[in-house]
């Protein structure tokens, strides 16, 4: 389950703007989730993301897909800026704990990552490292948020 | 004006917008919010990732306000393209990011680089001419030791400045580095330390050359002598600031040896061991695993690979000159030093055993972290946190202040202090963007003060016309960027990036 390397890093394409967010994956996995879709409902596998806001999303992907892939392909507001090269900690979310336990170890190039999330917790994993199994239908992923408490009825920022 | 004070937040008023606003949050999504802000402008100074991830975020908030970034370098993204190290262009990546907010809304988001405030434009003058301003401008002053010849010697360098130098930035082209000797010195045990050493050792490396380092930059590197790096920290092995990741991939790098001056602060009971929190505990392991004990200098020479010596409890305290009273620099005389707690802070503290060492070493590169400058007329800054004071990104009048200057806000480094890396900032700048919204939407932000006439983007660029002061805007940029996109391509690597302020005019000129 490596995709570290999947696109190499040296290749000028990462200068011209691309929307990727995991290199040549994202085309490889969208040609056949596509067809998958069209055609097989058994390899879809549906789950919920909790948005920075609180609110929920749930969607529908295929297996074999990322949660920041499938995050991005549903506009939910999870961002993934070294594109799916576990160089940064900004996709990272948290796990449902029961789904938690399914996935496997992270790496520890993972955790190298997970050390410096914001708001770390024992059910944390980067998104982009969190792959879609039939084992995972109906798991929730939650969005860390920064400003949620801001937004929040009667929110007193902290004294100090 | 509206007073913006502290206290103002706990009034009936504000909770009670904060309600509607909840309600406004929640029947449509965060995302897609459909407030008209089309007469909001807002000034951001800086285009590092703070200020383009201010900018896309507060865009998500109010997707019609006018948005303006102020850069003083011709080109965006600041420590992406100036500071985060050639071989890390994973790290770098987050470019594509940051300027996704430039290209999708080039009416309302506009980029004007080559701008220094106070010389081309008043601080006053943009805070007259937008309803908020947000400053995110980082970090800079590095931090000097304080020790004797210091400032005498030659080969005395900052870190950040070779980082700036071998990435292209304009303003560190015409430093020169030496780097001929053999031994060179690191001070600082943080992951910019690690950084230079890591570009030190990779001398030869044919993956290094492609990037998009300067070509005189790495013909430097690939030429130099230096054999043994020796990295110099006050505190021991469990007090570091190194990131595990960078902490892991120099400890791996193929072909060279790996030592520690003292193997006995690696000696932990499984005890102490097992109050080490996740963090430490996973880079004591790191530690542990890869670094040899150095027992005498005759190792170095032994062998044909380079050196990587980790130099813990040890403080420089004088430069060393060489016999002639010349200006060389030879070698730094360090103390030796142990831990005490220090029961103001319940942290260990290093602290000096008037036992001392030389060190040889013909070049020094310091990486002990920044004094900060205070740059705007009228906006304190707080040295002792190396941050404007701040509370969840709205501007203090003062240090300890419970009042805040109306419709001005921080992000990024210069709201936090100068460390973390690229998820912070994004954090950081979503509260900030969040705090914002907040303001603009229980009408704590003045959106009357438009003065007649101009006001805003229009404003700016006729202050710098009138000033004949030439701009670099975001079609300017892109120019320079195809540009060192095609000369990289004729050399065989990532890019080659155009390091005379002049040539990027005459490319702009020119067009293509
Ligand atoms: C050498 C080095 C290596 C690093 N490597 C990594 C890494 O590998 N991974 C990682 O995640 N993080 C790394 N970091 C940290 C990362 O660069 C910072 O977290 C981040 O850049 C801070 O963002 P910022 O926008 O606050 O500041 P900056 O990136 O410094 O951006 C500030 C911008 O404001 C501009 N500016 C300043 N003053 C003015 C003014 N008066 N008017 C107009 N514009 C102004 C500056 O020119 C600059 O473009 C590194 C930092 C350094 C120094």
């Amino acid at each position: 389950m490596n995709i570290i390397k999947l696109k190499s890093i040296f290749t000028p394409s990462s200068l011209v703007t691309s929307y990727s967010r995991c290199g040549d994956k994202s085309l490889f996995v969208r040609y056949f989730s596509s067809k998958a879709s069209n055609t097989d409902k058994k390899d879809l596998v549906t789950f919920n993301y909790i948005n920075k806001d609180g609110s929920k999303s749930t969607v529908s992907a295929p297996v074999g897909e990322n949660v920041l892939e499938v995050a991005h392909d549903n506009d939910i507001d999870l961002e993934g800026a070294c594109e799916c090269s576990v160089a940064c900690s900004t996709c990272h979310v948290y796990v449902e704990p029961k789904y938690y336990n399914m996935l496997p170890e992270p790496t520890d190039e993972e955790n190298d990552m997970l050390d410096l999330a914001f708001d770390l917790k024992e059910n944390s994993r980067l998104g982009c490292q969190i792959v879609l199994t039939k084992e995972l239908e109906g798991m929730t992923v939650t969005l860390p948020s920064a400003s949620r408490n801001m937004f929040v009825d009667g929110y007193k920022p902290p004294k100090h | 004006m509206i007073s913006n004070s502290f206290k103002s937040l706990y009034t009936g008023r504000y909770i009670q917008q904060i309600s509607q606003y909840r309600l406004f949050c929640t029947s449509t999504s965060a995302t897609a919010t459909k407030t008209d802000a089309s007469k909001f402008h807002l000034c951001i100074i800086g285009s590092g990732p703070a200020g383009l991830y201010t900018a896309s975020k507060v865009h998500k908030h109010l997707p019609d306000a006018n948005i303006t970034v102020l850069e003083k370098l011709p080109y965006p993204f600041g420590l992406v393209r100036s500071g985060i190290s050639p071989d890390h262009q994973n790290e770098k990546k987050v470019k594509n990011t940051l300027e996704k907010v430039l290209i999708e809304h080039p009416q309302l988001i506009h980029f004007v680089g080559n701008v220094t405030i106070d010389k081309d434009i008043k601080f006053q003058d943009i805070q007259k001419n937008f309803h908020a301003v947000v400053l995110a401008c980082g970090i800079e002053g590095d931090r000097k030791l304080g020790i004797p010849l210091e400032d005498k010697l030659k080969n005395i360098y900052f870190a950040r400045d070779f980082l700036g130098w071998l990435n292209g930035n304009l303003k560190d082209q015409n430093r020169k580095f030496d780097l001929t000797g053999k031994n060179v010195a690191i001070v600082g045990q943080g992951n910019v330390a690690l950084d230079v050493a890591r570009l030190l050792l990779k001398k030869n490396s044919d993956e290094l050359k492609k990037t998009d380092i300067t070509s005189t930059a790495f013909d430097q590197i690939h030429k130099s002598g230096v054999k043994n790096i020796h990295i110099i920290g006050r505190r021991g092995p469990l007090e570091v600031s190194f990131t595990n990741k960078e902490l892991r991939e120099i400890l791996n790098l193929p072909g060279i040896n790996t030592y520690i001056n003292d193997i006995s602060t690696l000696d932990l009971s499984p005890e102490q061991i097992s109050k080490l929190d996740r963090v430490r505990k996973r880079s004591y392991d790191l530690l542990k695993e890869h670094l040899k004990p150095l027992e005498s200098e005759q190792q170095l020479e032994n062998t044909d690979k380079m050196n990587l010596i980790f130099h813990f409890l040890r403080s420089p305290v004088e430069f060393i000159g060489d016999e002639s009273g010349g200006d060389s620099l030879v070698g730094m005389k360090l103390e030796k030093n142990e831990l005490v707690n220090d029961e103001k802070t319940n942290q260990l503290k290093a602290v000096g055993t008037k036992e001392y060492i030389d060190l040889q070493c013909t070049s020094v590169f310091r990486s002990i972290g920044y004094t900060g400058t205070k740059q705007f007329t009228g906006v304190p800054f707080d040295f002792k946190s190396v941050s404007i004071p701040n509370h969840l990104g709205k501007v203090r009048k003062d240090v300890e202040s419970p009042e805040f200057i109306p419709g001005l806000y921080v992000s990024g480094w210069i709201k936090g202090g100068p460390s973390g890396s690229i998820p912070n900032i994004s954090h950081s700048s979503e509260e900030t963007a969040a705090q914002l919204y907040l303001d603009y939407s229980t009408n704590q932000i003045d959106l009357n003060n438009s003065v007649s006439g101009e006001f805003g983007f229009q404003s700016v660029l006729s202050i710098l016309k009138n000033a004949n002061h030439r701009i670099i805007n975001y079609d300017d940029w892109k120019k320079i960027e195809s540009e060192e996109v095609k000369r990289g391509k004729e050399k065989g690597k990532l890019l080659e990036k155009i390091i005379i302020f002049d040539d990027l005019t005459n490319i702009i000129n020119n067009g293509n």
